[in-house]
């Protein structure tokens, strides 16, 4: 496919790569891609009228319109099941051939990454509001903007003007790009099926049963449980940078040593950062920031968080996991601010105290209820007194071990920026002794329990 | 001098495939040092039968293949242990008999495991018994949510380099769709698939849905919960109409082609269902209607749960008799074992061992019986020499401490389970 893109004239590539992107797409499930399609179209032409209209009304009228369209769209195969699934009105639709369908997709099977490409969208409408963007005159070539395969169903959610210009300007294949894509391509798949899927595997063991183990084993899971989801997502994004760098387009960095972080507010600077600066351009900046008062910060705070829990699944435990990060931050914010900051102590402190409460958070993401997030809760921090059988304890490998440990001295310790650019000066010998070290342990020891990528059921 | 574009695939090239050659070295390299360090573990772990079939298979012995039923142990009545394989091994020991069996297997893994079974020399024969039972072919087993785990194993009936199969485990290339997925397809299935299909299948209801829908709803609401949950079960592993279009019957088709390729013997048997309960349970006969006899004679009759789902438990079976028929396939009887299933009927279903789910486990009566037909059939209809080879196997069986089967499982018995409540 590489190949062919650029063995095209450079005029027609993008039409290449749009094809490509809805064939990705529409090949896992064909619905998925009319979905897509539709909430394309619909942004594209509400912006347009946005742009040409005349007064605050009709600006306005168009700009809900297209977001009032998207979030239907959103609310119907997202979180329907979750707001009205037992209710008549579901038990009515689901016997009527024509919402059939969609209560089964919604119910079993969310689209993938809708809400990552409807959040890009939105994007695109709000900024054309706002006069950053003028509107792309050409639908389809607006339809690859909000298609672009590589990050399409995990992002990063990528702003129009950035990935835009990129898609279509000139360019001239270079071989570093090409070096550099297949480095960052090796080292998220290592990330991926070598760390995540083997944490994984320890996770899925505990939370199938998690009365059976003791609480050691309970510490264990939340702690391998915090990097699965970090090294799942963080090698996705990887890897989609990589992929878009083979076509000469350079995506956003999604993660900036999130551990690194002293406090909460500072950690959501560093964890999902292309959905963190979307919620604070197009959520937290609107409702107010932190020009409107301690009373519209907290409320803005605690909106955005609300919304980003939801955002991550419609589930309870999500709204719990948002709020609690929100309110989290906030306590950082107001009353955690300077305490043990200037010596290395206190940013040791700080650092491991922020680890621990998103580990801590992360019990309400994984469980499939909150009375199982209470019940890991209590197995946290209450010890097993009686039990008919004993205690069971979690085993992991050796290698587990030895990949998350290599995976975390890589990105928090040795690679300064992103690693391709810390490989690209490395010699020969080292580059290679890496290059062969990731694809063993990808090839060997890649972890066997089939686990999607988390964020692609956002 | 060359256009930028083809300098840059030049260079690319020169780049590349020197890399390349160097990397399928390290590949060859690996290969043989997984070969000799974790692919014996790593079959241990994640294929259940791989080292079974190497055994069975080079051994040069006629194969059973089969799901659970071959071995499903009745703790309640059974002190016999035997598999149907071994029971039909005891008939005859001058064979060797290997069962390849597990369970929730089904015929799209043994085609996959037949093609790994090597030829063999031209003047021996190979006997291939298949058992198959009815609910495989519907969606409730299509769907199962253990399919990835079992296509994950599939990947272990393969002669492909070892690293191979561990990456493709490892990126998980086989059809890897989620349980979730899997439960939609299935949903999609039961509101979509038209149950009034061919001639001889009937059903009260169009689809699927609309029976388990009725189940829920419509049915006699006086009906104990229990009661509504067994009939939903049945509802839902055999309210399905076979057409030549089912992914099973497509997977029956190409076990029969490869075994005709390979010139073994293929013998197929159905596995039978709990008729006994399914009659129970569809019929007005169903104790917890009749002692609603008054109930029965009011306007409620019509709410009575239909009897059609025997009926197209029936279609199913002569459908699949039929086809194997057609493509020239040994079939044995195993669908009507009389003496066994009025036994059974006698003692109320017990011989089955699960008694609130419709599966095909049976203790040692029917797994004999099961064997006892095959032997038959083996045996070309010979009578004479059948019973003596029954005489023979049922005296070894009294020496290996006989089975109770005056049992009656207490689960099973509707007079003394939970039906009562409607009585009272």
């Amino acid at each position: 496919m590489w190949l062919v893109y650029f063995m095209l004239p450079q005029t027609v590539r993008w039409v290449f790569l749009l094809i490509a992107s809805y064939f990705f797409y529409g090949f896992w499930q064909l619905e998925f891609a009319a979905l897509m399609l539709f909430t394309t179209v619909v942004d594209w032409y509400c912006a347009k009228r946005l742009y040409a209209a005349q007064g605050l009304f009709w600006r306005q009228f168009w700009m809900w319109l297209a977001i009032s369209s998207d979030l239907v769209i959103l609310f119907a195969f997202k979180y329907f099941d979750f707001a009205l699934g037992k209710s008549p009105l579901a038990q009515t639709l689901y016997h009527m051939p024509a919402f059939a369908w969609m209560i089964e997709l919604g119910k079993y099977v969310i689209p993938a990454g809708i809400s990552f490409y409807t959040f890009q969208s939105i994007s695109y409408v709000v900024d054309i509001y706002r006069g950053d963007e003028k509107p792309e005159p050409n639908v389809f070539k607006f339809m690859l903007f909000v298609s672009f395969f590589p990050q399409l169903v995990a992002g990063p959610i990528e702003r129009f003007g950035k990935l835009h210009q990129q898609l279509f300007a000139q360019y001239l294949p270079k071989l570093e790009d090409v070096k550099n894509g297949g480095r960052l391509l090796l080292y998220g798949l290592f990330l991926k099926v070598a760390v995540a899927d083997n944490l994984a595997g320890v996770v899925d063991t505990y939370y199938a049963d998690p009365g059976s183990f003791s609480s050691s084993s309970a510490w264990m899971a939340s702690f391998m449980f915090t990097f699965q989801v970090y090294y799942d997502f963080f090698g996705y994004s990887l890897m989609a940078q990589g992929a878009a760098l083979l076509f000469g387009i350079d995506l956003m960095d999604n993660f900036n040593k999130p551990f690194l972080a002293q406090s909460v507010p500072e950690f959501w600077h560093r964890w999902h950062m292309s959905l963190s600066t979307w919620f604070r351009d197009y959520i937290y900046i609107p409702v107010g920031g932190n020009k409107g008062g301690t009373g519209r910060l907290i409320f803005g705070v605690l909106l955005v968080f609300f919304t980003s829990g939801l955002w991550h699944g419609a589930n309870a435990t999500m709204i719990y996991f948002g709020l609690s990060q929100g309110v989290l931050y906030l306590f950082d914010r107001f009353v955690f601010r300077k305490t043990f900051s200037g010596n290395s102590f206190g940013v040791a402190f700080r650092r491991l105290k922020t680890a621990f409460l998103f580990m801590m958070t992360l019990v309400f993401f994984r469980s499939g209820n909150v009375g199982q997030s209470f019940d890991i809760f209590n197995h946290l921090w209450v010890p097993r007194t009686y039990c008919e059988t004993p205690a069971l304890n979690l085993q992991v490998d050796p290698q587990v071990w030895l990949f998350l440990l290599v995976g975390l001295v890589m990105d928090h310790g040795v690679v300064k920026e992103r690693v391709d650019r810390w490989m690209s000066p490395l010699k020969l010998g080292y580059r290679w002794f890496w290059y062969l070290f990731f694809l063993t342990a990808v090839l060997l020891f890649g972890g066997a329990v089939n686990h999607p990528f988390v964020y692609f059921q956002f | 001098m060359m256009p930028t574009k083809n300098r840059f695939f030049v260079e690319a090239a020169r780049w590349f495939f020197p890399r390349l050659l160097g990397v399928l070295l390290f590949l060859g390299a690996l290969n043989y040092v997984y070969v000799n360090t974790r692919w014996e573990n790593d079959v241990r772990q994640f294929s259940r039968v791989r080292n079974r079939i190497d055994s069975a298979f080079n051994s040069g012995a006629d194969i059973y293949l089969g799901e659970s039923s071959n071995t499903s142990f009745n703790p309640w009545t059974d002190t016999l242990n035997e598999s149907i394989a071994d029971f039909l091994q005891d008939y005859f020991p001058e064979r060797k008999i290997e069962a390849v069996t597990h369970e929730g297997y089904h015929p799209g893994l043994f085609k996959q495991m037949l093609a790994l079974l090597p030829t063999l020399h031209k003047d021996s024969t190979r006997t291939i018994w298949l058992g198959v039972n009815l609910r495989t072919c519907g969606p409730s087993a299509i769907f199962s949510g253990n399919e990835a785990s079992n296509q994950r194993e599939a990947l272990y009936y393969s002669n492909r380099p070892p690293l191979l199969t561990r990456i493709f485990m490892g990126l998980h290339f086989y059809d890897n769709r989620g349980e979730k997925e899997r439960e939609r397809l299935k949903f999609q299935w039961w509101r979509t698939r038209e149950l009034n299909g061919p001639e001889g299948s009937k059903a009260p209801y169009n689809t699927t849905l609309d029976w388990i829908d009725a189940v829920s709803h419509n049915y006699d609401t006086r009906l104990p919960e229990d009661i509504k949950g067994m009939m939903g079960a049945y509802v839902k592993e055999f309210a399905f109409v076979l057409d030549e279009e089912n992914q099973r019957v497509q997977d029956l088709k190409e076990i029969v082609a490869i075994c005709k390729s390979k010139g073994w013997r293929l013998v197929y048997h159905i596995l039978p269902p709990n008729r006994y309960h399914a009659a129970w349970l569809f019929t007005p006969q169903n104790p917890a209607v009749r002692v609603n006899d008054s109930l029965i004679e009011s306007d409620l009759r019509h709410e009575l749960p239909p009897s059609e789902l025997l009926e197209l438990i029936d279609y199913n079976y002569s459908f699949l008799r039929r086809k194997f028929s057609e493509w020239g396939v040994e079939v044995v009887d195993n669908y009507h074992l009389k003496e066994a299933m009025v036994a059974n009927a006698a003692k109320k279903g017990s011989y089955f061992t699960d008694q609130w789910y419709p599966t095909e486990h049976y203790n040692s009566v029917i797994r004999l019986a099961i064997a006892e037909q095959l032997a038959f059939q083996e045996l070309e209809g010979d009578s004479v020499a059948w019973l003596v080879r029954k005489q023979r196997v049922r005296s070894q069986l009294r020496q290996n401490n006989y089975p109770n089967w005056d049992i009656v499982m207490p689960l099973s018995d509707p007079e003394r389970r939970g039906y009562r409540v409607r009585r009272d």
